[in-house]
Parts: structure tokens; C-alpha cells; sequence
């Protein structure tokens, strides 16, 4: 019943086109997959009550707090160094307090101006500047997503060249769409010998994300790929929408020290896709139903029905 | 993010006491429970519209705030300050307690400054109690985001806080420059209030660089020039506690925008801003004026306004000598003392 729900709109076919792509891949295990949706699936029926589409993506969303869960898809080894992009105040809550006291740098976001960059730079470089407790990563879900370090710093420089608003371009090529304006950005970036466990990411980890894109069939790449919002909008026949190489890691304590470097991304100026608005359920549908195109193709039998040939469920 | 109008009709119909209860385990909910069911009923009807990951939480329900109408925001914001005063009660309080005030900040919920003062006064400043690190933690949060909102109550709250012996040294640079943006004229007087803790602050290598930093990019040279003879650079006893502030004043103003073509010159018993270009001989004159002005009452005569400089500027040409002559005696210098660097050289070297 479940992935029949998710059939019945634009955002839920989604779910289901990734998660016959990472089957049809072999990307991750058909037991977790089936242990995954089974578990999103007792959980609903335990509500005793009819689901929406956005009650499924809610709970899948909301299960992947269970680590037992997460980081199933085929592990990634790289020797080239990681980069993750985060919002401002979760990068300052990861700081010591002092050191965000002393380097006068706010805590929220509405209040940050360019003038803090510099001192929240300059703080990095403290060999205190994280609070011991924290990790690289959400502690709920035990996973960041990544991409490769010199990937972003090339796109940084062309962004610099070109006078182009990097905040926008990297929020647009990594495909983080609940990145809208005033959003402010910092990247970590992270050696690959502080990296425990990395794997190609799944509809799993992407929780209710609507621009998760599994690895398509040709890619040649062990990597999963973003898709570049910058390219899918305006609607047209346009397939290279392709952004940069993306992986989940394992959360990364930082008890033991780390070689991290931050750097300040900017804030976010536009809408994403070129949309007018973000709260308008239909231009919300319009822009998924086009995404799901790009990402499923021509398919015209149901997602459901062919998923459900590979994996057990109801 | 897409809100259904049903869900906007619950939560404009809610109570204070319903919101109440809504944040407090809403919060406690969101942030520590691994039990799904926990989560389905944190900040329902909403549950659903917010995101767990990726963007924060406080500002997600800010977002929410914004759509509601004038009553469910009165509702949302009372209730809001209801939670804070009761949320150090809860065991989780110091984990949520912060959340909360974050969105009273985002959302300048007045409310909440009423009930966020006693928290702060009881656990954190109060000095027959010790704090643990988790708390030290939450009451620095909160006090960096408060000290960013310009609101009169907390103002007077900071002009008692900063001088308070409790207050954790490293929080007088943020309440310092919240005055400073609320009456930037005061700041030699909030300078003078905090000086116990920016004597120990002093000991640390960062300090006063990013304090002075920040104070360069909300106190314009126009203030800091009229109210530099306030600050405490000579006194009786030769003493000049507030010298280390124009110091870094004078590393900080050379890379600023806001104070392009300013320059501070430090003589030792006297703080002269110069400017250069792009302003005009008026500005120039008249900035050394008013630096006279605040050490004799003798020229009060000579406005400051640009329009009646060409006035101020011959005045000030005839009574060179005697102003040279003031500041000697001022200063006790006898007539074979070098000229302090800056005002009466310049003096000698006006022409009408």
C-alpha cells in the first residue's frame, strides 16, 4: 500500500524512481531496502489511519534517525579529500562557545553579516575552534553528505572569475534546494584519511529530499551525482543536468583531532529552479513533476509494481 | 514550505498554555527522542511541514510564525514566553533552552526578554551558584544572539549585567558592543563599566581585535572623534586605562570602509582622528576643532556644522596661538617641548 501511495503524486514517484534505480544498480542490498520500507511501512499501519504521500515521506524521513538503517549502499573508498556544505548555525553550534564569544560571531543566521566571515575564518584556524563533543555530521541520522574538496575549490575560482554568487552556484550543483535566500553557507573541508566509512548514498539517506538522484546506469563512477539545479529549470530536453560526485559519510567525532579546514560559502540570494515562490503546492508539483521526468525517463508502467518484483512487500 | 490552511487554522485557534506546552515538548521531542512516536506528536498539526535535517529549527517555525494571524502570533509569542521561563525546570531545559530563545530572536518576540532575564540572573549570574559546562554553553548562546537585538529592555538589562563580577568575562565583549550599537555615544561610559572584565580579557592574545573589529563597523568615526576626550586617556595620575582601546581603534580603522581616510594618530596624551581623502579641507579643520573643543570650553563658540565652517576656519586661524598656548598649559609643557605629533604643527601650518 505504501509505494502505491507514493504513485499518486509527482513527489512521492520520486522516492520510488530512485529506489528502482538503486535496485536495478545493485547500489544497495535488496534486504535493506525491503527492511527499510518495511519498518516506514509498519510504522504507518500502526497509525491506524489513511496516509498522504507526505505522511511516507515523513516517515521515511523520520526512520532514518535509526542509524540501523543508513550508510547500506555499496561502501566508496577515495584518497582524494571531502567537502560538505552546512548552514551557518549548525556550523557556530559545533563551536566552542568561547572561541564564538571572543571572535564575536552570531549564532543565528539573521544576524550574520559579511563582516563576521573574516573572524569566523580566522577563528577556524584556533586549534580549539570546535567544541569537543560535536562531530562533522548530524548525531541523529550519523551521516554527512560530501563531495569532493577540489571539485568545490575549482568551482569556487570559476565562481570568482566569472563574478558569479557562489552560494547560488554550489546550492544549484549540489542539488540542496531547502537552501532558499539568506540561507548562509560554510564548507568543511575534510581529509580523506579522517573518513571511517563512506558510501554511495540511496533514497535511504535522502529521507524526503525531492532533488536526490540515484547514480544513473552508465555512470562510470563508483559516486553517486548530484543534479544540478541550474540545469533542470527551465523545463526542457536538456538530460545533462549532471552536478558533482556525492557520497554519505559516517559522522566524524571530533574528540581526536582532525585536519579540517572551513571556509565561509556566502549567503544564498535566489530561489532555487527558478521559482517564484517556495510555498505554493502547485509550482511545487510542477517543478517535481518535471524532475521526476529527467530522473525516470520515458517509464510508463508503475514504479510500485516493478519494485515490488525485486523486493518483498506489501 | 507548504503549509496547509487547515493546519494554519489549528495553530491560529491555539492558547498561550497550549503553545506552551507546545514548544516545551515539541523541542525536548525534536531534539533528543529516537522514539517515532514522540516525534509524530512533536509540533502537531505541523509535524509533517518541517524538515528534521539540514536547516535549523528555530528558524523553520519562525517561518511559521509568519504566516500565522495577529492573534495565533500573540498566542505563538506568549506562549513562547511562557515555555522559556518554565523550561530550566524540565531536565532537558538546558538542551532547549536555547532553541527557544533563538526564535523569540528571530521573530523579536518582546515577550520573551521578561522571562529570559530571570534564567539568566539564577543560573548563570547569580554567584552563590556554580554552572556545569552544558549550562555555561547554553547561557553563552544566549546571550550572543540577545546581545545582536536593539531592544530597550535588554539594554538596561546590559548596563547592569556588564559589571556584574559573575558575568563570565568573555560575554562583555558581545553586551559591550550591544550597548554600543544601542547609544554609540555612551561607549566610553559602557567601557568604563566593563573594565574589570576587559582588564582580564586583556591577559588573552585575541583581545580587544575582534571586539574593536566589530565596534569600527557600528560606531562611526564622527562618534568615536566627539566623545574620544570621555575615555579615560589622561587623568590626574597620568594613567590612561583606556589607551589600549584607542590603540587597536587605530590598527582596526586603517583596514575599515566605513572609516576610509580616517586616521588616528596616538600621541601619547592626545587622540587625534585626521582625515584625509576623500574629505575636504572643511572636514579636516573641523574635525581638529572639535577635538579642541573637548578639551576647553574656550571655543565653544565655533559650531560644528560644515555650513559655517569657512567661520570656524578663520576663527580657529586667529586664535591659533592661543589654542597652541591652551593645550601647552594643558598638558604642563614648557616651550622647548617638541610639538606632540599632529595638532600644533598643524596649527602652525594653517593659512587663511
Amino acid at each position: 500500500m505504501m509505494l502505491e501511495t507514493l504513485e499518486e503524486s509527482c513527489s512521492g514517484a520520486i522516492v520510488l524512481a530512485n529506489i528502482k534505480q538503486a535496485l536495478a544498480n545493485g547500489d544497495i542490498p535488496p534486504k535493506d531496502v525491503e527492511k527499510f520500507l518495511k519498518a516506514c511501512q509498519d510504522h504507518l499501519t500502526k497509525q491506524n489511519k489513511e496516509f498522504s504521500v507526505n505522511d511516507v515521506l515523513n516517515v521515511m524521513e523520520k526512520k532514518i534517525k535509526n542509524k540501523e538503517f543508513t550508510l547500506k549502499g555499496k561502501k566508496l573508498k577515495t584518497s582524494k579529500d571531502i567537502s560538505t556544505i552546512m548552514h551557518w548555525s549548525f556550523a557556530v553550534e559545533m563551536m566552542n562557545p568561547t572561541i564564538r564569544s571572543r571572535h564575536t560571531i552570531p549564532a543565528i543566521q539573521n544576524k550574520v553579516q559579511p563582516k563576521h566571515y573574516q573572524n569566523f575564518v580566522e577563528a577556524a584556524n584556533e586549534s580549539n575552534f570546535f567544541s569537543k563533543k560535536v562531530c562533522i555530521g548530524d548525531k541523529k541520522r550519523g551521516f554527512f553528505w560530501a563531495t569532493i574538496r577540489d571539485d568545490v575549490n575549482a568551482l569556487r575560482t570559476e565562481c570568482e572569475k566569472n563574478g558569479v554568487n557562489f552560494a547560488n552556484r554550489i546550492r544549484d550543483i549540489l542539488g540542496l534546494i531547502h537552501f532558499i535566500p539568506k540561507a548562509c553557507l560554510v564548507e568543511i573541508q575534510i581529509e580523506a584519511k579522517s573518513v571511517k566509512k563512506m558510501t554511495l548514498p540511496t533514497f535511504i539517506e535522502a529521507g524526503k529530499h525531492l532533488r536526490f538522484k540515484a547514480r544513473s546506469s552508465s555512470s562510470t563512477s563508483d559516486f553517486g551525482q548530484t543534479c544540478d539545479l541550474g540545469k533542470t529549470c527551465p523545463p526542457n530536453e536538456n538530460n545533462d543536468h549532471h552536478g558533482l560526485p556525492e557520497a554519505v559519510v559516517e559522522c566524524i567525532s571530533l574528540e581526536q583531532p582532525h585536519r579540517l579546514q572551513l571556509k565561509i560559502v556566502g549567503c544564498v540570494k535566489t530561489l532555487p529552479e527558478g521559482r517564484t515562490n517556495m510555498d505554493d503546492p502547485k509550482e511545487q508539483e510542477s517543478h517535481d513533476c518535471h524532475f521526476l521526468k529527467l530522473i525516470a525517463g520515458s517509464y510508463e508502467g508503475s514504479l510500485a509494481e516493478a519494485i515490488k518484483k525485486v523486493i518483498n512487500i506489501n | 514550505m507548504i503549509i496547509e490552511q487547515t493546519q494554519l487554522d489549528i495553530l491560529n485557534h491555539q492558547t498561550t498554555d497550549q503553545y506552551a506546552e507546545w514548544f516545551l515538548n515539541g523541542f525536548r521531542d525534536w531534539s533528543s527522542s529516537d522514539d517515532l512516536d514522540d516525534l509524530d506528536q512533536a509540533f502537531a498539526p505541523i509535524q509533517n511541514v518541517l524538515s528534521l535535517f539540514d536547516i535549523p529549527l528555530y528558524e523553520q517555525l519562525a517561518e511559521i510564525y509568519n504566516k500565522l494571524t495577529q492573534t495565533g502570533q500573540k498566542a505563538f509569542t506568549t506562549g513562547l514566553a511562557q515555555a522559556i521561563s518554565r523550561c530550566m525546570q524540565r531536565p532537558e531545559g538546558v538542551d532547549t533552552l536555547w532553541q527557544m530563545v533563538y526564535l523569540g530572536v528571530s521573530i523579536e518576540a518582546e515577550s520573551i526578554i521578561d522571562n529570559i532575564i530571570p534564567s539568566i540572573n539564577k543560573y548563570y549570574l547569580d554567584p552563590s551558584e556554580s554552572f556545569d559546562e552544558p549550562t555555561f554553553d547554553t547561557f553563552n548562546r544566549i546571550i550572543n544572539v540577545l546581545s545582536y537585538w536593539d531592544h530597550p529592555k535588554l539594554n538596561n538589562y546590559w548596563l547592569w549585567a556588564i559589571h556584574q563580577p559573575s558575568l563570565p568575562s568573555d560575554d562583555a565583549s558581545p553586551i559591550f558592543l550591544a550597548l554600543c550599537r544601542s547609544h554609540p555615544e555612551n561607549f566610553p561610559y559602557y567601557l568604563f563599566l566593563a573594565s574589570s572584565h576587559f582588564a582580564k580579557l586583556l591577559k588573552e592574545s585575541y583581545f580587544p581585535k575582534y571586539m574593536i573589529r566589530e565596534f569600527v563597523t557600528i560606531v562611526n568615526w564622527d562618534v568615536v572623534l566627539r566623545n574620544i576626550p570621555r575615555l579615560r586617556l589622561i587623568d590626574p595620575l597620568r594613567k590612561q586605562p583606556d589607551i589600549w582601546f584607542c590603540r587597536q581603534l587605530q590598527k582596526e580603522t586603517k583596514n575599515n570602509e566605513n572609516w576610509y581616510g580616517v586616521n588616528m594618530i596616538l600621541t601619547g596624551l592626545l587622540t587625534i582622528i585626521e582625515l584625509n581623502e576623500p574629505f575636504n579641507i572643511f572636514n579636516y579643520y573641523s574635525t581638529i576643532i572639535r577635538v579642541f573643543f573637548n578639551f576647553t570650553d574656550q571655543f565653544q563658540a565655533v559650531k560644528e556644522s560644515r555650513s559655517n565652517m569657512e567661520q570656524a576656519y578663520l576663527f580657529f586661524f586667529n586664535k591659533a596661538n592661543i589654542i597652541q598656548k591652551q593645550l601647552y598649559d594643558l598638558f604642563g609643557l614648557n616651550k622647548d617641548f617638541t610639538p606632540i605629533y599632529g595638532i600644533p604643527k598643524l596649527i602652525m601650518n594653517i593659512q587663511p
